[in-house]
C-alpha cells in the first residue's frame, strides 16, 4: 500500500509484475548460462573420458601387438605365423582407427596434440620396426627379429607406454580440474538462484499484500457499488413498476378517452341533428313570428273595432240612462198623482164621515179610490224599483263600458307591445337561426375533427400499448438488473477477501 | 181570475158588513186619519180634520216659535203650518214638497200639520186602545189619547187645541 503511494495502482502493479518477471528472467538466464557451462564442461569431461578410454585401448592394443609379435616370433609353424601375422594386421587397422579417433578427440587442445603426435611418430616407428621383424621372420631370420624385439622394440614400447600414461595423467588432471570447476559453478548458481528465488518470494509476498489490499479496497468499493446498483435497480424496478402502472393506467385512460370520444362523437352527432331540428324549429318560429305579427296587427284592428263598438254601447247606455231618467220623472209624476188621489180619497172619506149616513156610499167610493191610488202607488214603486235596478244596471254598464274601453286601450297597448315583442322575437329568432346555422356548421366541423381525433386516439392507444409492452420489458430488465445486483453481491460475499 | 175576483168581492162584502156592525155603537169607535211622522204612525180623529193636501207654497214667517214652520194659502184662507216633530221634540227630517199637509179645525182654530205621509182613514175601536205609559219623553201624556194594538199613536185633538202654547202663538 505504502509503496504505491503517489503512483497509480496500475503502474505499481506493472512495476511489481515487471520486477518479478525480471527476476525470473535473470534466474532463467543464470540457470541457462550455468547449465550451458556445465554442458560444455561435461562435453569436455566426456571427451577426456573418451580420450582416456581410447588411450587405454591404444595401450592395450600396443600391448596386444607386442604379445602377438612375441607369439609370432616364438611360434615354429608357418601356419601359426600366418595366423599371427593376420591378427597383427587386423590389430594395426583397429589401432589406426583408434589413433584417428584420439586425434579427432584431442583436436582443439594444442599441447596434447603435439604430445600425441610424438606418440604417433613413435608408434609409427614401432610399426615399421615390426614390419621389418615380420619380414625377417618370413625370411626365416627369427633371431634377428628377436634381437630387434628386445633391443629396439622393447625400449620404444616402454617409451610409448610412458608417453601414453603421461598423456592420460594430464587428461586425468584436466578432468579433475573441470569437475572442481563444475562443482564450484553449480554451487554458485545454486546460491544465486536461491537468493533470487528468495527475492522473488519476497517481492511476491509484497506484491500479494499490495494486491490483497487493492483487491480488498476494490471489493469494498465493488460491494458498495453493487449495493448502489442493487438499490438503484430496486428503485428502477419500483419506478418502472410505477411507470408500468402509469402506462397501464394511461392505456386504460386512453381506452376510456377513446370510449368517451366515441360518446362525444355520438353526442356531437346528436347535437348536430338537434341543431338541424332547432334550425327547422327556428325557421318555423320565424314563420310563427311573422304570423304573430299579422295576428297582432289584426288584433289591433279588432281592438279598434271593439273600441268603436264600445263607444257605441256607451252612447246607447247614456241614451238609455237619459230615457230611464225620463221614465223616472214620469213615475214621480205618477206617484204624485197617486199621492194626490190618495189625499183625495182621504178627503172624500173624511167628507163622507162628516156626511154621516148619506156619505156612506161615498165613503165606499173613496175607499175604492184610495185602494186604486194605493195600487197605483205600489205600481209606481215597482216601476221605480225596476227603474232603479235599470239605473244600477246602466251604471254598471257604464262602468263596464268604461272598463271595457280602458281594457281595449290597454289591450291595444299590449297588442302594440306584443307586436314590438314579436318583432324583437322575430329578430331574435333570425339571430338564433344564424347561430343555429353556425352551430350546425361547427357541429359538422366538430364531427370532422372528431373523426380525425378518433384515429389519433387509436394511435395514442397503440403507442400506449407499446409503451406498456416496453415498460414491461424495462421492468423485466430492471428485474434482471436487480437479480444481477443480488447475484453480484452474493458472488462478492463468496469471494469476500 | 173570476174566482179571485169573487174572493175579493166577498172580502169587501164582509168588510162592509163589519162596518155596519161598528156603526151600531158609534161611541165605541171613531174614524181616524192616520199619518206618518217617520218612524211612528200617528192618528187624528177625523172629526177635527177638514182636509188633507199636498204641501206647497209654504211661506216662513219670522219671529214665530220654531214649531211654526210657516203659513200657507189654502183656497183663499191663510193658515199657519206647524211641525209636530218640533213640537213633540222628535228627530227632524227636513221638509220637502213630498210632505203632506193635514189641516185640522176646531171651532175657530184652524192650522196645518206637516206629515211625512198620509196613510189613510181607519176605524179605531176605543176599547182596544191602551193608555200611554206613565212617563213620556218630550210629549206630555196630555197629547196622547191612546195607542192602538198595532202601535198607532192616537193624538188627543182637544188637548192639543186647548194647549196654551199653541193658543198664545196663535195670537
Amino acid at each position: 500500500m505504502k509503496l504505491s503511494f503517489g503512483m497509480k495502482k496500475k503502474t505499481a502493479l506493472i512495476i511489481a509484475f515487471g520486477t518479478i518477471v525480471f527476476l525470473v528472467i535473470i534466474i532463467q538466464l543464470i540457470s541457462f548460462l550455468g547449465i550451458s557451462g556445465l554442458r560444455q564442461s561435461e562435453e569436455k569431461l566426456n571427451g577426456a573420458f573418451q580420450t582416456n578410454q581410447k588411450l587405454v585401448e591404444l595401450r592395450s592394443g600396443q600391448n596386444r601387438l607386442r604379445v602377438l609379435m612375441l607369439e609370432m616370433i616364438l611360434s615354429k609353424g608357418a601356419h601359426e605365423k600366418g595366423t599371427a601375422q593376420r591378427d597383427i594386421r587386423q590389430r594395426v587397422e583397429s589401432m589406426d582407427s583408434t589413433i584417428n579417433a584420439i586425434e579427432l578427440l584431442l583436436a582443439g587442445s594444442p599441447g596434447k596434440v603435439e604430445k600425441f603426435s610424438e606418440i604417433k611418430k613413435m608408434i609409427k616407428i614401432y610399426n615399421e620396426n615390426r614390419d621389418n621383424q615380420i619380414l625377417l621372420i618370413n625370411q626365416g631370420k627369427d633371431e634377428e627379429a628377436r634381437a630387434i624385439t628386445f633391443d629396439v622394440q622393447a625400449p620404444l614400447y616402454e617409451k610409448i607406454r610412458d608417453q601414453i600414461i603421461d598423456l592420460g595423467t594430464v587428461l586425468q588432471r584436466e578432468t579433475n580440474q573441470i569437475i572442481d570447476q563444475n562443482a564450484s559453478l553449480s554451487r554458485n548458481i545454486f546460491f544465486l538462484v536461491i537468493l533470487l528465488s528468495l527475492l522473488i518470494i519476497g517481492a511476491s509476498i509484497l506484491f500479494m499484500i499490495v494486491i490483497f489490499k487493492i483487491l480488498r479496497k476494490i471489493s469494498k468499493e465493488l460491494v458498495s457499488v453493487v449495493n448502489i446498483i442493487g438499490t438503484s435497480a430496486a428503485e428502477i424496478l419500483t419506478t418502472v413498476n410505477e411507470v408500468s402502472t402509469g402506462a397501464t393506467e394511461t392505456a386504460t385512460a386512453v381506452s376510456e378517452t377513446t370510449t368517451t370520444m366515441e360518446e362525444i362523437r355520438q353526442t356531437s352527432l346528436v347535437a348536430t341533428q338537434r341543431a338541424q331540428s332547432v334550425l327547422e324549429s327556428s325557421q318555423r318560429a320565424s314563420e310563427a313570428a311573422d304570423n304573430g305579427k299579422e295576428s297582432v296587427q289584426q288584433t289591433i284592428e279588432g281592438m279598434t273595432r271593439i273600441n268603436q263598438q264600445m263607444n257605441m254601447i256607451a252612447e246607447s247606455v247614456v241614451k238609455l240612462s237619459e230615457q230611464n231618467r225620463s221614465i223616472g220623472e214620469i213615475t214621480i209624476l205618477s206617484n204624485d198623482i197617486a199621492d194626490q188621489s190618495n189625499l183625495l180619497a182621504v178627503n172624500a172619506a173624511i167628507e163622507a164621515a162628516k156626511a154621516g149616513e148619506q156619505g156612506r156610499g161615498f165613503a165606499v167610493v173613496a175607499q175604492e179610490i184610495r185602494s186604486l191610488a194605493e195600487q197605483s202607488k205600489q205600481a209606481t214603486a215597482q216601476v221605480k224599483e225596476i227603474l232603479s235596478e235599470i239605473q244600477k244596471a246602466v251604471n254598471l254598464a257604464v262602468i263596464a263600458t268604461e272598463q271595457g274601453s280602458k281594457a281595449v286601450e290597454q289591450g291595444n297597448k299590449l297588442a302594440t307591445k306584443s307586436g314590438e315583442m314579436i318583432e324583437i322575437l322575430a329578430e331574435s329568432v333570425n339571430d338564433a337561426v344564424q347561430s343555429v346555422i353556425q352551430i350546425s356548421t361547427s357541429g359538422q366541423q366538430q364531427m370532422a375533427g372528431m373523426d380525425q381525433i378518433v384515429p389519433a386516439m387509436e394511435n395514442i392507444k397503440q403507442a400506449s400499448e407499446q409503451n406498456v409492452i416496453g415498460t414491461r420489458q424495462t421492468q423485466k430488465a430492471a428485474q434482471s438488473l436487480n437479480d444481477l445486483g443480488r447475484d453480484l453481491k452474493k458472488i462478492i460475499e463468496m469471494y469476500n477477501v | 181570475m173570476d174566482l179571485e175576483d169573487q174572493e175579493i168581492l166577498q172580502k169587501r162584502a164582509r168588510m162592509i158588513r163589519g162596518r155596519k156592525k161598528e156603526k151600531a155603537s158609534p161611541v165605541e169607535s171613531l174614524l181616524a186619519v192616520e199619518f206618518m211622522l217617520i218612524p211612528e204612525k200617528y192618528a187624528f180623529d177625523s172629526i177635527y180634520v177638514s182636509e188633507v193636501m199636498m204641501l206647497h207654497n209654504l211661506t216662513t214667517i219670522p219671529g214665530t216659535p220654531s214649531f211654526i214652520v210657516g203659513i200657507m194659502n189654502v183656497r183663499g184662507s191663510i193658515i199657519s203650518v206647524i211641525d209636530l216633530k218640533i213640537f213633540f221634540n222628535l228627530p227632524m227630517k227636513g221638509i220637502s214638497s213630498f210632505n203632506k199637509l193635514l189641516i185640522v179645525k176646531h171651532q175657530q182654530m184652524e192650522f196645518g200639520i206637516i206629515t211625512d205621509e198620509i196613510v189613510g182613514t181607519r176605524q179605531i175601536d176605543i176599547h182596544t186602545l191602551s193608555a200611554p205609559p206613565g212617563t213620556l219623553r218630550g210629549v206630555g201624556a196630555d197629547f196622547i189619547q191612546g195607542i192602538t194594538p198595532d202601535g198607532t199613536i192616537l193624538l188627543n185633538a182637544s188637548n192639543i187645541f186647548s194647549d196654551n202654547s199653541l193658543i198664545i202663538n196663535q195670537k
